[in-house]
């Protein structure tokens, strides 16, 4: 069945649906087996739903086996990833900071993952500090990640929404600077042209609204 | 028996599998609909959230 998530919020609020799209795997009862988050290509979600109507790959029996693979980096890092899909933040962030913990040299090549993850969460969560924290921690540490980009935006993002209005443009006129070819070059220009525009409006800087000259 | 399975999955109700996928599939979209019929049925639910962002 499908549910606009907007509209039917108490079924949403109830299986503790936080981003979309999100499909539910229930019992005929309706309890939740599990659940697949994200887009994946047909194939691949129809593995994932065979599975838990097996019984395999579901968030209990990864919980379940914790106790002997849970200084497996990798293993750790599914876990904390299937406990965020289910908007379980607080043991997902358990089990990211004990991979960091675990693997501060990023062996592993999943502690810059993890430190995004940990910064999505406390968005989330309206954590803005906490989040923009562990977003700068990639671009300090893991400065050749392939979360760089990512990384650079989210800074921005979290100092707009602590409403660090000046601290956002700069980030993403630098992003749009730096990065003038990318995919989310147009998107960090428009950021930065709506936020000098309210700085404009609000500590009355004169700007050129019109040029984009950033 | 991954297309049957989604297909009586989501086509819900309908009795007889046929061996080419649905053009298109018969969502339920009221909750309560979709949780007496599979309890009707003995049949797991697929609940597709989505928004219209």
């Amino acid at each position: 069945m499908k549910l606009n998530a907007e509209v039917d919020t108490a079924t949403a609020a109830h299986y503790r649906v936080r981003s979309y799209p999100t499909v539910l795997v229930l019992r005929s009862d309706g309890v939740e087996i599990d659940r697949v988050v994200g887009y994946y290509r047909a194939p691949d979600f129809m593995e994932q739903v065979e599975d838990y109507l097996d019984g395999r790959n579901t968030l209990a029996s990864m919980a379940a086996a914790e106790s002997t693979q849970g200084s497996d980096p990798a293993f750790l890092a599914k876990l904390a990833d299937r406990f965020f899909e289910h908007a379980l933040y607080q043991d997902a962030r358990t089990r990211y900071l004990r991979l960091l913990a675990l693997d501060p040299a990023n062996k592993s090549g999943l502690v810059d993952d993890a430190l995004m993850s940990l910064a999505r969460m406390s968005r989330k969560d309206k954590d803005y500090t906490a989040a923009r924290k562990y977003a700068q921690k990639v671009l300090d540490r893991y400065p050749d990640s392939d979360n760089m980009k990512s990384a650079f935006l989210e800074v921005g993002i979290n100092w707009k929404r602590s409403g660090d209005l000046a601290k956002a443009l700069k980030v993403f006129v630098d992003y749009a600077r730096k990065f003038p070819e990318d995919e989310d070059a147009p998107y960090a220009r428009e950021q930065a042209d709506t936020l000098a525009v309210k700085l404009g409006h609000t500590i009355s800087v004169p700007r050129s609204l019109t040029g984009h000259t950033l | 028996m991954v297309g049957a399975m989604a297909f009586t999955l989501l086509t819900g109700g309908c009795a007889t599998a046929k061996k080419e996928a649905p053009a298109t599939i018969a969502w339920n979209t009221a909750m309560d609909a979709a949780l007496a019929d599979a309890g009707k049925n003995g049949r797991p639910i697929l609940l597709d959230f989505y928004t219209d962002w």
